[in-house]
């Protein structure tokens, strides 16, 4: 791939699945939606 | 009064909330819009979109499940009684999509068996229009349809499909859709992964990914070589809309379902993202098999490169024939991939009109469903003769373009401007939530949401006006699209105003905002 596909590629991957993981994250820290 | 059932756990409701958003649209529409509209640059609009009016949707249409522990009808009155029309509106665009989404799921049924024996041959197109969907040569001309007849195998699937549904939705929200999405959603989730995984491992892979990713940003700006660029960023929001099962009830149904002290805001958030991250996924394997096939045919990957039925069951079958070994594994991986995605999405359009009828007519989920189901099945099989897939492109225009896009836009008008319910909203899923949403939400939902939507509807105006969609002659165009919008629209008033609520259904707060 082209250094742009693969700097495109890193953008989205980081974004959304980066995006996916802290948000679940967080859930996992603060137990049934009560604030810590 | 009866007790409203409720998700069982919050794991339950965000996997019922993503299987409903990861739908077919996830697998074969994202790669080629991404692709087609500024490749990698695409998607910098995408992720502008999702933030700007995919994420605040869908927070405040949990936010009125939430709040009003109603079906969209239910919810809407209570909020104001001026609109419960627009809450049976969206339940009928839901009763329209379920009885042609199923014919989807059936094909894909179809094709997950044709893999393991490569039944489709060679001539791919041929085969599905032919032998397979029965399409007449002249189905439709000036002069009417040709309906082709009932496709008995697609038939035969269909009622499978139907009695698969109407067990899930029997069995209610909790041993029913909460269930079902725990065990196909991480089965989908694996299957992508494995089909993701094969893919990418093919000979030529990286030429797809490399279309796929390369961006263009001339596409997406002024300045650039693309004068329409305004454009691009209207498709980033029209999938982001389209992919997030928003502005149909489907959002509003499911949150009702929600315990009054279970996060919304986090919850949403985590939705959207694996409805995002999963498209991002299935564009990686779709691309990286189309680079495959670009270079057994010696050709350029734009010339492969399709979306929607032509990608599915004709671009596809193809490639899998030129596999190197285990033709019938991928192909099967791919195909059920569109079935698990279809139907976890399936059950929840379904869901929709089933709690309205439960929640106007307080009938019991057995006699809801079973009423639900029996009319989308009989009214379905329109959908298994030679003209379905012809019947089934139109509705599905006129019915994403008008139906989905101006009841969002009355939706965030109702709630910005009319109602004035937004900081409550806001107020309410804040108290419950990991952590707080801001003003900049408010703004997002009165300001950008409605010029997004009303740009996209002008758009798709203006294109109706220049061509008939597709070609089709002007009847089919009529019947089938404004007749049939127009239809829905006067249903959704006769269904909220000509037929009364059964006593205890409406709290007295909205009763005296009725009679006021």
């Amino acid at each position: 791939m082209s250094g742009g596909a693969i700097t495109m590629f890193l953008f989205g991957a980081i974004l959304l699945w980066g995006g996916f993981a802290v948000t679940v994250s967080i859930a996992l820290r603060k137990k049934n939606g009560k604030k810590a | 009064m009866q007790q409203r059932e409720q998700w069982a756990t919050r794991l339950g409701f965000i996997l019922a909330a993503s299987g409903s958003a990861i739908g077919l649209g996830n697998i074969w529409r994202f790669p080629y819009i991404a692709y087609d509209n500024g490749g990698g640059a695409f998607l910098i609009p995408y992720f502008f979109a999702l933030l700007t009016a995919g994420i605040p949707i869908l927070l405040l249409e949990f936010g009125i499940g939430r709040s009003q522990s109603g079906s969209a009808p239910l919810s809407f009155r209570r909020l104001s009684s001026r609109f419960e029309w627009l809450g049976w509106w969206q339940v009928m665009i839901s009763f329209v999509i379920a009885v042609y989404y199923v014919a989807v799921i059936v094909w894909a049924v179809n094709y997950f068996f044709f893999s393991f024996t490569l039944k489709w041959g060679s001539d791919t197109g041929g085969f599905l229009f032919g032998s397979f969907l029965g399409v007449p040569d002249d189905v439709v001309t000036d002069s009417g349809w040709n309906l082709g007849g009932i496709q008995w195998p697609i038939f035969l699937t269909l009622v499978v499909v139907w009695a698969v549904a109407f067990y899930v939705l029997y069995n209610g929200v909790r041993k029913g859709i909460e269930r079902a999405n725990k065990i196909l959603m991480p089965i989908l989730i694996v299957v992508m992964i494995l089909f993701v995984i094969r893919a990418i491992t093919l000979d030529n892979a990286m030429a797809g990914l490399n279309h796929l990713f390369t961006p263009d940003f001339g596409k997406i700006f002024p300045g650039g070589d693309n004068p329409e660029w305004y454009k691009v960023w209207i498709a980033a929001y029209g999938q982001v809309f389209f992919s997030m099962s928003i502005a149909f009830a489907i959002m509003v149904t499911y949150s009702s379902y929600l315990d009054k002290k279970t996060d919304v805001n986090n919850s949403g958030f985590i939705m959207a993202f694996a409805n995002s991250g999963f498209e991002f996924l299935a564009a990686i394997g779709v691309f990286a098999a189309i680079g495959f096939m670009a270079g057994v045919a010696g050709t350029d990957v734009s010339e492969v490169a399709a979306a929607g039925v032509g990608l599915a069951f004709v671009v596809f079958p193809q490639i899998i024939n030129e596999f190197p070994f285990l033709n019938g594994f991928f192909g099967a991986l791919f195909f059920l991939s569109l079935v698990l995605a279809g139907f976890t999405s399936f059950i929840s359009i379904l869901e929709v009109v089933i709690a309205a009828v439960m929640d106007k007519l307080r009938l019991t989920r057995k006699a809801a469903v079973s009423w639900i189901i029996g009319i989308c099945f009989v009214v379905s099989i329109a959908f298994t003769t030679g003209a379905g897939i012809i019947l089934l492109d139109i509705v599905d225009h006129f019915i994403n373009a008008y139906g989905i896009v101006v009841a969002g836009l009355l939706e965030v008008l109702l709630l910005g401007w009319f109602t004035k319910k937004l900081d409550e909203i806001r107020r309410e899923n804040n108290l419950v939530s990991d952590y707080n949403v801001g003003y900049w939400w408010n703004v997002m939902i009165k300001f950008v949401t409605p010029i997004v939507l009303l740009v996209m509807t002008v758009l798709s105006l203006i294109d109706e006006f220049k061509a008939n969609y597709e070609g089709y002659p002007t009847h089919a165009i009529l019947t089938f699209g404004w007749i049939m919008l127009l239809l829905s629209i006067i249903i959704a008033f006769v269904l909220a105003y000509a037929v009364r609520w059964r006593d205890g259904t409406v709290p007295a707060s909205a009763k005296q905002e009725v009679s006021g």
